[in-house]
């Protein structure tokens, strides 16, 4: 072991472990496989080749024939069949009657309707890929500036997985034995929260520079009055879902499934499928959920690993010896975050860190475990969108492909400031988290 | 990033995913990927289906579907790794190519090479160990509580399809040796 004569076993299993799975990952090596490889040979060094050959039989079966999981793919079709039925435009025009007349009113619009298309759709790129399309040319036509319109929509995109329904909040949920219907009832006021600051943020904007932000012609009531039908059916298969999981109707399981049926219902109904389109909107999802899954599979190695090696232990007692106080620990893993967020795709950042910081921060420290999921989901927001790995960013850019990366850049800046006040105003106060799912219990 | 082979997932308008699904990447060889891939899909319908029926005939009917719950707990375990050779071969593995796209093209192809490698190695490994966690649980009996399906069969089945996922690696790997390459990042998830 050379220079690490003397390191703890957790510390060394630490340092070749996220340094082996950053360094693979960050030459191009698919992150399952980065995961999967280092957690294998971690296990083979700690425990022996009879640990390895085990866990290499039973883990993908114990994680993959699993019920609660099935809410994985079933929102997955879900978020599909919503972006191919149209339901994007529908409540894009409706954002646009009631905000377009007001200054930067295009780019607050494109924050509401993604937080509207979040209520139905769990995953963010989907968010992204879809509003970015309806939105980019409005906002164009009417003479935004391209930087304050690519951050409108890779910010609000990030909504797609802080209001329910929320891949990123089942997963995190599965890994840490949380309830997963008070998560998501518990994203419901930081999403509202999230559209008002970024409002917030795009007023100012356009504020300062009226030209970023022109004010386009006021649409007359009954034209606003006629949008607001349209949208009646996104309205009916949230409150179905939320409401479903809300008073305890069925299980979130359930609700992804029956989500789905609805959505389904609906994409026949504005006549969007076509027998071809159905199947191929059904092995969109599949393979969307088989990527995922060897994600998730290639984490539970490494966190095995990671446990056998006593990690979260070494950081429990590094923490009670370096005395610091519940707040500064949670100060220190948000920079950890943010320095992370700026190099690690979101889905492997979240999956690799919580297993590793739960025990602390809830276990610990007496966090709450809902709090604390809704805290990791903003961070990962904040990766979505902070450069260079930014994935949000990189979605966008792919559907309107004649921004800079550069006015890309420049867009978010401000976005990520109206981020940070967010978790500021989190972290002071819980309650604005926690208040919804007490009251459902 | 690139989305070489038809961008990012969802919108309705998207040409290369209108056009029969065929990512850009299929190709006749790779034609069993996507007929698994497709009875994947088939049951991820009867999962939406069972799940809604379940539900209703609990509170319509007041007799929930007869084992819904494990009709759902089986097609998880086969949808994901029955889909998983045809995400190898659309490239949809989860990568981020922030540095990697600025390689040179031979060394972009050799990364990815070394990757989908890699991928052969692991799921030839978990087939062959899945295989033998599926004897043991024939030895034992196992069965599930309600519809009574041998528990290693499906680990078995799970394991096939794992050895298929390790065959869809290698012929990533000889399309990309004949001149094909797409590494690909997405994330749906997030």
């Amino acid at each position: 072991m050379g220079i690490l004569e003397g390191v703890p076993l957790a510390w060394q299993a630490a340092i070749f472990g996220f340094g082996g799975v950053l360094t693979l990952i960050m030459v191009g090596i698919p992150i399952a496989f980065a995961m999967l490889g280092v957690g294998m040979v971690g296990v083979l060094a700690i425990v022996g080749p009879n640990a390895v050959m085990g866990m290499a039989g039973q883990l993908p079966f114990t994680t993959v024939v699993s019920y609660d999981l099935s809410v994985v793919p079933m929102f997955v079709l879900m978020g599909v069949l919503v972006a191919r039925a149209g339901m994007s435009e529908d409540i894009y025009r409706l954002c646009h009657g009631f905000l377009g007349h007001r200054r930067g009113g295009l780019a607050s619009a494109t924050v509401v309707a993604c937080g509207g298309f979040s209520a139905v759709c769990g995953s963010s790129i989907a968010t992204v890929a879809t509003m970015g399309k309806v939105a980019m040319p409005e906002m164009r036509r009417f003479g935004y500036g391209d930087a304050l319109a690519s951050g409108a929509v890779a910010a609000g995109g990030t909504l797609g997985i802080l209001i329910p329904p929320s891949v990123i909040l089942v997963l995190y949920g599965i890994a840490t034995g949380t309830d997963i219907g008070a998560l998501f009832i518990a994203g419901i006021v930081p999403g509202i929260l999230a559209i008002l600051l970024y409002v917030a943020a795009i007023w100012i904007i356009a504020t300062v520079d009226p030209s970023a932000g022109p004010v386009a012609p006021r649409v007359p009531w009954r034209e606003r009055l006629a949008h607001l039908k349209t949208i009646g059916p996104i309205v009916l298969l949230f409150l179905v879902i939320i409401g479903g999981i809300y008073f305890g109707v069925f299980t979130p399981t359930e609700a992804a499934g029956i989500g789905a049926f609805f959505a389904f219902l609906f994409a026949l109904w504005r006549r969007a499928l076509t027998v071809r389109l159905a199947v191929d909107v059904l092995i969109e999802t599949v393979t969307t959920t088989a990527a995922l899954f060897v994600v998730l599979i290639g984490a539970l190695f490494f966190g095995n690993f990671m446990n056998l090696a006593g990690l979260p232990e070494a950081l429990k007692s590094l923490i009670a010896a370096a005395n610091v106080s519940p707040l500064g620990v949670i100060l220190i893993i948000l920079a950890i975050y943010m320095i992370l967020g700026c190099f690690m795709e979101s889905l492997s950042m979240m999956l690799l860190t919580v297993p590793i910081f739960f025990p602390v921060v809830v276990g610990e420290l007496g966090y709450d475990a809902i709090w604390f999921g809704i805290f990791v989901v903003m961070v990962t927001e904040l990766s979505l969108v902070t450069p260079p790995v930014g994935l949000n960013l990189f979605v966008l850019r792919s559907v309107i492909q004649d921004v800079s990366m550069g006015t890309v850049y420049r867009g978010i800046l401000p976005f990520v400031a109206a981020d940070a006040v967010r978790l500021a105003i989190i972290i002071a106060v819980p309650g604005l988290v926690l208040a919804l799912p007490q009251l459902m219990s | 990033m690139q989305t070489d082979d038809g961008g990012p997932p969802g919108p309705a308008d998207d040409p290369a995913r209108v056009a029969g699904g065929a990512g850009g990447a299929v190709s006749s060889y790779s034609l069993p990927f996507l007929i698994l891939a497709v009875v994947a899909g088939l049951m991820a319908a009867v999962m939406m289906a069972s799940t809604t029926m379940d539900v209703a005939g609990r509170y319509f009917f007041n007799s929930p579907l007869f084992g819904a719950f494990e009709v759902t707990e089986i097609t998880m375990g086969l949808i994901v790794f029955a889909a998983l050779p045809l995400a190898v071969v659309r490239r949809e593995m989860i990568v981020v190519s922030v540095i990697s796209d600025h390689y040179p093209a031979i060394l972009r192809r050799i990364v990815e090479g070394v990757g989908l490698l890699i991928g052969a190695g692991l799921f030839g490994f978990m087939a062959w160990r899945l295989w033998v966690y599926g004897e043991r649980l024939w030895r034992f009996g196992e069965v599930t509580l309600e519809l009574r399906v041998p528990k290693g069969l499906i680990v078995q089945a799970m394991s096939v399809l794992a050895a298929v996922a390790a065959l869809a690696c290698i012929v990533a790997i000889i399309a990309l040796l004949r001149g094909r390459s797409g590494l690909r990042t997405i994330d749906r998830a997030a």
